[in-house]
């Protein structure tokens, strides 16, 4: 087994990353679960008939107040990954925090929209749907094993106004097209929350090394904006570094307006690590495990000027 | 019955995708205008718009497909009810007595769509066993259970 350098092993542990949060005015265990939740589909069917369906089937759901399509699973006798209408595409599982960008960015039909860092492909359905399979979604992902995952959803579900690459979304070749909207579910270092061994497997450097990649996304999303056009910018990381700190970055580098992110969450950090950011870094969200019984999640949304 | 046709004749269907047909190795897909025009770089392309199937030994119709065929008259059909579609979504086959319902005659080497209700769950062919007339199972939608669990691992 490789050791961590002693260095290393200082900036790692539940101890290094809770009392982070507690800094940040949380006092998490670190054992915070999330509840199970799952999307209706409204490309095959209604909230009322995924509802009747599961429910005969003894599952017990109650609705998201704050998704449009988002149901809690309770309980119940059957399990929601393995039912009839799973398999028919008539809902997703997908975590209630994790439903929360597309709802932000709002993609409408007809529109041309790019997701950067699409697989395994929750939020590209959850975009197919809103834009009832009209328009375009541009798909990419570098991940080639994550893609197969993105596929089989994709058909799944009936989405049907996608095309899906395989490579580095900065570096595509999307023929001079700029996007009506982008969403950058950036790879990041996860949480706590979904990953009962993420106190063991992160360090700060990692943390480092995420964010700088994700700026590199962010800077390359907004080239591919076009002006007028709307960013979202999501991470399902509590670490500053990859949140409040990268939209510091681009509001410093890149013309562009930060939009209030409304509904749930908190406001995000502007006094965070010693720093202090511009207070509209305020207008995006936090979601904290303790507050919404979600996982970590943070959502950003602008608009290119 | 490695393309499309050849399993549309199967099951007695007459149908037409709209759009832009393109082939994906083993893949056939069919795009709108609105995604044809977001097509740049086919190298890196991995899937666009709706797969109609795959050709390998036999055509497996993509989900889509049988989605759209399920809604309109002409093609082969048997009903099922829950038990019996959920032992054939397991990759069971459907014997004869099992079936609720038929449009199309059940005749061997035929082709069926296999529903439950207004939702098609897969598609089979007509066989006998030992003097038993079943359904021999083609393509199920448990398949993607098995691609998930085939990802996972």
């Amino acid at each position: 087994m490789v050791k961590s350098p002693p260095t290393e092993k200082r900036l790692m542990g539940a101890g290094v990353f809770l009392d982070r949060y507690k800094a940040m005015g949380h006092e998490l265990r670190g054992s915070e679960r999330t509840k199970r939740a799952i999307r209706v589909n409204t490309l095959l069917a209604s909230r009322e008939e995924v509802i009747r369906k599961l429910e005969a089937r003894g599952v017990k759901l109650t609705g998201i107040p704050w998704l449009r399509d988002g149901l809690y699973v309770e309980g119940g006798e059957s399990s929601v990954g393995a039912s009839f209408e799973y398999l028919l595409g008539l809902y997703s599982i997908q975590e209630a925090a994790a439903q929360s960008p597309v709802e932000v960015l709002s993609p409408n039909p007809g529109e041309i929209v790019l997701d950067m860092c699409a697989a395994p492909g929750g939020k590209t359905t959850q975009m197919a749907a809103w834009m009832g399979n009209s328009g375009v979604i541009v798909a990419v992902d570098m991940r080639r094993d994550r893609l197969y995952a993105l596929e089989n959803n994709l058909e799944r579900t009936g989405s049907e106004n996608c095309v899906a690459y395989c490579t580095d979304a900065a570096r595509l070749d999307y023929g001079g097209t700029l996007f009506d909207k982008i969403l950058l579910d950036a790879p990041c270092s996860g949480n706590y929350v979904t990953d009962r061994s993420w106190f063991n497997k992160r360090n700060i450097r990692d943390v480092e090394a995420n964010a700088a990649e994700q700026r590199r996304l962010l800077g390359a999303a907004v080239g591919l904006l076009r002006p007028g056009g709307t960013l979202v910018y999501t991470t399902c990381s509590l670490e500053p570094e990859e949140d409040e700190f990268n939209i510091q970055w681009l509001l410093n580098n890149h013309d562009v307006e930060l939009v209030e992110v409304e509904g749930p969450g908190s406001p995000a950090l502007t006094e965070v690590i010693g720093k202090n950011l511009s207070n509209e870094v305020a207008r995006c969200r936090r979601f904290w495990p303790d507050e919404m019984e979600t996982q970590g999640f943070f959502v950003a949304k602008v608009v290119k000027q | 019955m490695s393309e499309m046709k050849d399993f549309l004749t199967a099951i007695v269907a007459v149908y037409e995708p709209v759009g832009e047909r393109i082939n994906l190795n083993d893949r056939r897909f069919v795009v709108s205008p609105e995604v044809a025009a977001q097509i740049h770089d086919r190298g890196r392309m991995v899937y666009a718009g709706k797969l109609l199937g795959r050709t390998k030994r036999e055509f497996m119709p993509g989900t889509s497909l049988l989605r759209e065929l399920s809604k309109i008259e002409g093609p082969n059909k048997v009903w099922v009810d829950d038990r019996v579609g959920w032992l054939f979504v397991c990759g069971r086959d459907i014997f004869e007595e099992s079936i609720i319902r038929a449009e199309g005659i059940l005749e061997e080497g035929t082709c069926f769509l296999v529903m439950l209700g207004d939702r098609c769950l897969g598609y089979g062919r007509l066989d006998t066993q030992e003097g038993k007339k079943l359904l021999k199972n083609i393509f199920d939608l448990g398949d993607f259970l098995r691609r998930e669990k085939r990802i996972i691992e």
